[in-house]
C-alpha cells in the first residue's frame, strides 16, 4: 500500500487535517500583524536591548510632555511599534528581521570612514542624523502615517502661524519637530538643507 | 495725589516755550493711532532663542526667521505666561506685574522732523517721575531704591523705585535680520538681570570691557563679536567694530525717561554696538556723586525748591529732579543733615547737554489719569555718525519698549519689530503734516 492509499483510506481525517492547517495558516495571516504589533513587539521586549533611559516611553529624558497616541486621552502614549514598525502585513517582518539583527545591525557599526576623516559623532548622534536625513528625504512619512495636516487642531495660535508658514516653504514636520522623544541630539547645523540646482556644478567662471 | 501728579506734568509740559518743530503743536487728531501690543519677554535673550529650549524655532531663528512668523498675534498670551514666573523665561517674577500694555501709536513728519506720540496705561496710580535716590542714614550717604527686579527689593529690603521709560530702537536695514528680530538681537546671556551674567571683575579683565572701560554688560549686537553665538566676551576688536559702524552696522535707541529727562523736555540719545553707547557729546543726565567726598555734588537748592531735600513721603507726589540750572546748589555737607533725607542720585541739566546726544531736546510727557502721553520731535537728515538719519522717502525698522512701574533692564513691555515709513510704504506709514 502506497502513500496515496493510505491518504484515500484516511482520507477523512486528511481533509480535516488539511482544514485545520488551512485554518491556522489563514489565521496566522490573519494575527500575524495585530499580534506582533500589540502582543511581541512591546516597548518591554524593545528594552531587553534599548536602554530604557534612552528610548522607554516612560522615561524620554527629552520628553516635556507624553507623546499621546490618542488624541486628548493624556494617559496614551505612542509606544516603539506606532513609530517604528510600519503598518501593512509585510512590513511587520521588520520586527522580526530586526529582532534577529538584520536590519540595524550593520548600522550600528562604527562610521570608520569618518573616523579616518577626523569626523567622528557619537553613534547615537550618527542614527539620529540618519534618521533626521531619512524623514527629510521622505517628506516625514513617519509622522505623517499618524498626523493628517488637514486634521491638525492647533491649541495657540504659534502652531497656526508656523504651520502656514511650513506649508508656504514646502517645509517637513521633521525640520521644526525634533528632539520630541528620545535623548536629545542636536540637530547639526547643515541639515534639511534642500538640494538646489546648482549643486555639484562648477561656477560659471 | 491724581491732580498732584496732572499739576506735574502740566507744569512741565507748559515749562517750554512753544518753537518751530514743536511736537506738542502737532495736529494729532489728524494722525492715525496704530494700536501696538507690548509683552513682557522675561530672559528671551539672542542665546536662549537660539538654543533647543526655543522649541522648534531655534534653527528658524538662527536662519534669521521673523519672530511674528511664529508669534504672531500671541503677545498678551506670551506676555501673561512669562511675567507669572510659570516659565523657566523669568525666575524673578514681580509681584502684581503686567504681562501686557497697549500702546497707542502716532507719527508723523514734516520737512524738518519725525515727530511720534505715544500713550499707554501705567500700572500703577501715579506717574512714574521718582528714581533712586541717595539717603542718609544718620552717618553717610547710601544709595535708596532699586529697580523691582532687584533681590534687594525682591526680599523687601529695598523699595521698588525706577522711571517710567519709553524706547525707540531704529535701523535703517544696516544691522542683519534686525527687521525680523528686532530688539531680540541686542539682549544677551551676560547683560544685567539675564542668566549667566559674570563678575565685574571678569568683565573688567576683558579686552574689549576694559579699552571700554566698563563693568557691566549691556546690549550689543551679534556683529561685534566673535563666536556664532555671540558670547558677551568673545569681542571683536575695537578697529574691527569701528569699520561696522562707519559702514552703519549700529542701531539706534532713544529713550523718553520719566525723571532723567522729560523734567527738562528731552529724551535721551544712545546707539547700540559692541555696547549701549551714549552718542557723542553729553546726554542730559549724569552721576550725582563724588567719589572721592563719597557724598552728593548737588543738592536741592532751598531758595528755589523750598528744601534741600526731600523724604521717602515726598516722591511721586511732587517732582523731585534735581535739575543743575533750576533747583540745584553744590551740595553742603555740613547743611545739617537728618537720617531719611534723600537726594536724587542723577542730576539732569539740559544745558549741560551736548553734541549728538542732545538730538532729542524735544521730548514732553505728561500723565493724566493713569496715562502717560509722550510726544517726541527727532529732526530729519541727521549726519551724525552715531544717529540713523531719518529721511523723507525711507523705510525704517523700529522696536518699541516701555518700562514701567519701577524696574530697569530687561523689566520692559516689547514690541515686535515694525517698519515704519516716511511716505514710504511700510507697516506704519506717517502722516505728512502741511
Amino acid at each position: 500500500m502506497d502513500i496515496f492509499d493510505l491518504l484515500f483510506k484516511y482520507r477523512k481525517a486528511v481533509n480535516v487535517a488539511l482544514g485545520v492547517v488551512a485554518v491556522l495558516i489563514v489565521s496566522w495571516v490573519i494575527a500575524y500583524e495585530p499580534v506582533t504589533r500589540n502582543f511581541v513587539a512591546q516597548d518591554a521586549l524593545c528594552n531587553y536591548c534599548h536602554l530604557a533611559s534612552e528610548y522607554n516611553s516612560d522615561e524620554r529624558l527629552s520628553a516635556t510632555r507624553p507623546h499621546l497616541s490618542v488624541v486628548d486621552d493624556k494617559t496614551s502614549q505612542a509606544t516603539c511599534v506606532d513609530c517604528h514598525l510600519p503598518e501593512g502585513w509585510w512590513n511587520t517582518t521588520y520586527a522580526y528581521t530586526h529582532f534577529l539583527s538584520f536590519t540595524d545591525l550593520f548600522g550600528h557599526m562604527r562610521d570608520r570612514d569618518a573616523e579616518r576623516a577626523g569626523d567622528w559623532i557619537p553613534p547615537r548622534a550618527a542614527e539620529a542624523y540618519r534618521v533626521r536625513d531619512a524623514m527629510f528625504e521622505n517628506d516625514s512619512n513617519t509622522c505623517r502615517s499618524c498626523h493628517v495636516e488637514a486634521e491638525i487642531r492647533f491649541k495657540r495660535e504659534r502652531g497656526v502661524n508656523a504651520h502656514k508658514l511650513a506649508l508656504k516653504e514646502e517645509k517637513t514636520c521633521i525640520e521644526c519637530h525634533n528632539n520630541l522623544v528620545h535623548r536629545p541630539v542636536d540637530v547639526r547645523e547643515d541639515a534639511f538643507k534642500k538640494a538646489s540646482p546648482s549643486d555639484g556644478k562648477e561656477p560659471k567662471s | 495725589m491724581k491732580r498732584i501728579a496732572l499739576a506735574i506734568g502740566l507744569a512741565t509740559f507748559l515749562a517750554g516755550p512753544a518753537f518751530a518743530g514743536d511736537p506738542v503743536t502737532v495736529d494729532w487728531s489728524s494722525v492715525p493711532t496704530k494700536n501696538i501690543k507690548l509683552f513682557w519677554p522675561g530672559q528671551s535673550t539672542y542665546q536662549w532663542l537660539r538654543s533647543p529650549a526655543h522649541k522648534r524655532a531655534n534653527l528658524q531663528t538662527k536662519e534669521g526667521q521673523a519672530c511674528v512668523a511664529c508669534h504672531k498675534g500671541e503677545e498678551e498670551e506670551m506676555g501673561n505666561k512669562l511675567v507669572s514666573g510659570d516659565h523657566a523665561l523669568e525666575p524673578m517674577p514681580v509681584d502684581g506685574k503686567n504681562g501686557l500694555i497697549n500702546l497707542k501709536f502716532q507719527v508723523a513728519y514734516d520737512k524738518e522732523d519725525a515727530y511720534f506720540r505715544f500713550q499707554w496705561k501705567t500700572l500703577n496710580d501715579y506717574a512714574g517721575t521718582a528714581h533712586p535716590y541717595w539717603r542718609y542714614n544718620g552717618k553717610e550717604w547710601k544709595a535708596f531704591g532699586h529697580p523691582k527686579l532687584d533681590a534687594v527689593v525682591q526680599d523687601g529690603e529695598q523699595p521698588g523705585i525706577y522711571e517710567d521709560r519709553m524706547s525707540m530702537m531704529i535701523d535703517d536695514g544696516s544691522v542683519p535680520m534686525y527687521a525680523n528680530q528686532g530688539c531680540w538681537l541686542t539682549c544677551h546671556d551676560g547683560e544685567r538681570d539675564s542668566p549667566d551674567r559674570p563678575e565685574t571683575s571678569a568683565v573688567k579683565a576683558n579686552q574689549l570691557f576694559a579699552h571700554l572701560k566698563k563693568k557691566d554688560v549691556r546690549k550689543y549686537l551679534p556683529s561685534t563679536r566673535t563666536d556664532e553665538n555671540a558670547s558677551w566676551d568673545k569681542g571683536k576688536t575695537p578697529e574691527e567694530i569701528a569699520k561696522i559702524k562707519a559702514a552703519g552696522g549700529f542701531l539706534d535707541l532713544m529713550q523718553w525717561r520719566g525723571h532723567r529727562s522729560n523734567p527738562v523736555g528731552m529724551s535721551d540719545d544712545f546707539y547700540v554696538l559692541e555696547y549701549r553707547n551714549s552718542d557723542a557729546g553729553k546726554n542730559p543726565f549724569s552721576k550725582n556723586w563724588d567719589k572721592a567726598k563719597k557724598a552728593p555734588k548737588y543738592m536741592f537748592d532751598a531758595k528755589k525748591f523750598g528744601r534741600k531735600s526731600v523724604l521717602f513721603e515726598d516722591i511721586r507726589k511732587m517732582p523731585t529732579t534735581l535739575i543743575r540750572e533750576t533747583n540745584a546748589v553744590a551740595f553742603d555737607p555740613n547743611a545739617g543733615w537728618k537720617e531719611g533725607d534723600l537726594i536724587p542720585e542723577y542730576v539732569v541739566s539740559r544745558e549741560d547737554s551736548k553734541g549728538s546726544a542732545k538730538d532729542n531736546d524735544r521730548s514732553k510727557g505728561v500723565w493724566k489719569d493713569g496715562v502717560w502721553t509722550v510726544v517726541w520731535a527727532r529732526k530729519l537728515g541727521l549726519t551724525n555718525p552715531d544717529d540713523k538719519a531719518l529721511k523723507v522717502g525711507g523705510v525704517y525698522s523700529f522696536g518699541f519698549a516701555t518700562h514701567d512701574d519701577n524696574i530697569t533692564t530687561r523689566g520692559h513691555h516689547v514690541s515686535f519689530p515694525m517698519t515704519i515709513g516716511f511716505g514710504a510704504k511700510a507697516d506704519i506709514e506717517a502722516t505728512m503734516l502741511k
